[in-house]
């Protein structure tokens, strides 16, 4: 069954929505800081999991909120499932690298973007590590990789449908399948998110430390940065036992003049906006998720090289037949980057900045190469694997997510006697 | 508006982690920590903002230690006391 | 301050780089009977026509960010230059 479009405004209209939502991602993930690799990360090293319950948040309401579209029959479902990816060893596989490697390079698919925007070289240089990774991958892993998924061996032999947990619980795909599969993903992710979250500000409060304080953060009486001055009373402070907090009209103000960073509970709320924009304006047109990978990754090394004479997609493997030469995700990722780079100009953070230790640059670009391949094996990173595996009613996203906080933490392990 | 800073800010150990992002500040603070004799002050200067506003706070307040920042630019100085 | 002109730089060029090479790749591609991965002309156009579109609307935002910082410059070069020992 084909996919049907919800808004019929034509192309224009659809890559317009994808540049938007790429704008919208850009300034929300720079202004909330919103890295998936530092939310596990976190759990690791400061024994935090106030951020990673904000990704399980994430995942759950982007799955509730999709399925519910489709349950009510605003979004037709063959709209969620159609793009569904295969399984198989590769998502585990892979998803192990990218969780490596983004770990040692300093961020995800997504941070990578913002920060490269917001002046950190080490992350320019991940970058460009993830484009030859891509290419790698390409020419030495895809031909073994796309034989396995043809044959069957250790993977399903088709997505769509097949990978659709409604047809798979229930064997049927109807209004009442999908908005009840919605609920059994989405409401035990948001509740372990929730209780993460509370369980780690408990833990802070029982310190007796004011558990939400990101931080006391003043000014220091200068010229310049008296116009920036962050009264400490101003600061939003949340409660352990409240999620929401205590968000006064001077927090609000703060941060729409971006004073203070957004909480990751809204850059949350954000983000999901963005995938809803998506999934309802990209229906029937094109693949209606959020996805960057295959531009940052793939893409931009085809293009670096187009102005030399040479065309990946006429005889490289992969580029000349899995990666179309533009598709809206392209105008996504270009709106990303002057998103963040516009949010971080705006409150002052934007910097160039060069790590002290130059061997990290050397970190940063081989961990780039390892996520150009882990997440081109994985058919997609945090961003269009994981995350949006969730809100297609899908199971890969949980595999990639065990897979990957497995290759964080061997990462960290590796950076403690790195530091 | 500079607030009064507490009375036990000092810096006994200063570590200079500018140009770094996450995971190494709150790596190379947490080893820092461990190795240094209760009642040290750590001074961490970082210009990534998550460092000073989410990851060095949350290592502090897992660890139960007092903690204080502050901002010049996009300049941070956090400062960690070892119980 | 330079900052927002490297903004404007990069969306002006990007667009430029869309409507000669991006567009010069696909032909290319038709050209070698490659339609695995060719984008029909109907939504190559509507990529260039957004863009255009955003292309526009950053190049504004980055002029008016360039003036605001100019601005503020002037201001505090005037602030030091009035009171110099301070």
């Amino acid at each position: 069954m084909l996919e049907q479009f919800v808004l019929g405004y034509g192309f224009v209209f659809v890559y317009a929505i994808f540049g938007l939502a790429g704008f919208i991602m850009g300034w929300v993930a720079q202004r909330g800081n919103y890295c998936f690799v530092n939310a596990m990360s976190s759990i690791y090293t400061t024994k935090s999991y106030d951020r990673f319950g904000a990704l399980l948040i994430l995942f759950g309401i982007s799955a509730l909120a999709t399925g519910a579209l489709v349950a009510f029959g605003i979004v037709p479902a063959v709209d969620q499932y159609y793009n569904n990816f295969f399984f198989g060893w590769y998502i585990i596989v892979g998803a192990l690298i990218f969780g490596f490697g983004a770990t040692l390079a300093g961020g995800c698919n997504l941070s990578m973007l913002y920060r490269a925007a917001s002046g950190y070289l080490q992350n320019w240089l991940e970058l460009f590590g993830m484009m030859v990774g891509t290419f790698i991958f390409a020419v030495a892993i895809w031909p073994f990789q796309s034989y396995t998924m043809a044959s069957g061996i250790l993977s399903t032999k088709q997505g769509a449908y097949i990978e659709y947990l409604p047809y798979d619980i229930f064997h049927y795909v109807s209004s009442w399948s999908v908005g009840i599969t919605a609920l059994l993903l989405g409401v035990p992710l948001v509740a372990l998110g929730v209780y993460l979250q509370t369980k780690t500000r408990k833990k802070w409060a029982s310190f007796g430390i004011d558990a939400g304080t990101p931080g006391t953060v003043n000014a220091l009486a200068s010229p310049i940065t008296a116009l920036n001055s962050i009264p400490t009373s101003r600061i939003p402070t949340i409660k352990p036992s409240s999620l929401l907090g205590r968000i006064d009209i001077a927090d609000v103000k703060n941060m729409i003049l971006l004073r203070i960073p957004y909480s990751v509970n809204l850059s949350t709320g954000l983000l999901v906006v963005a995938l809803l924009m998506v999934f309802v304006g990209g229906a029937g047109y094109t693949f209606n998720y959020l996805v960057i990978t295959s531009s940052d990754g793939g893409r931009f090394l085809e293009y670096i090289l187009m102005p030399f004479g040479v065309n990946l997609a006429l005889g490289t493997p992969w580029y000349n037949n899995a990666l179309a030469v533009v598709d809206p995700s392209v105008l996504m990722v270009i709106m990303l980057i002057v998103g963040a780079f516009t949010a971080s100009l705006l409150s002052g953070d934007f910097k160039i900045r060069v790590p002290h230790q130059k061997r990290r640059l050397l970190i940063g670009f081989l961990g780039g190469i390892l996520v150009g391949i882990g997440v081109r094996i994985a058919l997609g990173c945090n961003i269009g694997m994981m995350w949006t595996n969730f809100a297609q009613l899908g199971y890969d996203g949980i595999l990639f997510l065990i897979s990957m906080l497995g290759g964080v933490g061997l990462a960290i392990k590796v950076q403690q006697h790195l530091v | 508006m500079a607030e009064t800073r507490p009375e036990w800010i000092r810096a006994d150990i200063s570590v200079d982690l500018q140009g770094e992002s996450c995971p190494i500040p709150e790596m190379t603070v947490a080893k820092r920590l461990k190795n240094a004799a209760p009642g040290t002050v750590i001074e961490v200067l970082t210009d990534h903002q998550p460092a000073a506003t989410d990851t060095l706070p949350a290592l502090a307040k897992g660890l139960g230690y007092q903690f204080y920042a502050e901002r010049s630019g996009n300049l941070y100085r956090v400062y960690i006391a070892k119980r | 301050m330079i900052a927002p002109l490297g903004l404007l730089l990069f969306v002006v060029g990007w667009y430029r780089f869309s409507v000669v090479y991006i567009q010069g790749a696909n032909l290319q591609l038709v050209q070698q009977n490659n339609y695995s991965v060719y984008v029909p002309f109907q939504q190559i156009s509507a990529y260039l026509q957004a863009l255009q579109e955003f292309t526009y609307v950053t190049a504004a935002i980055a002029l008016v960010m360039f003036l605001y910082f100019f601005a503020r410059f002037i201001q505090f070069k005037r602030t030091t230059k009035a009171a110099p020992s301070m």
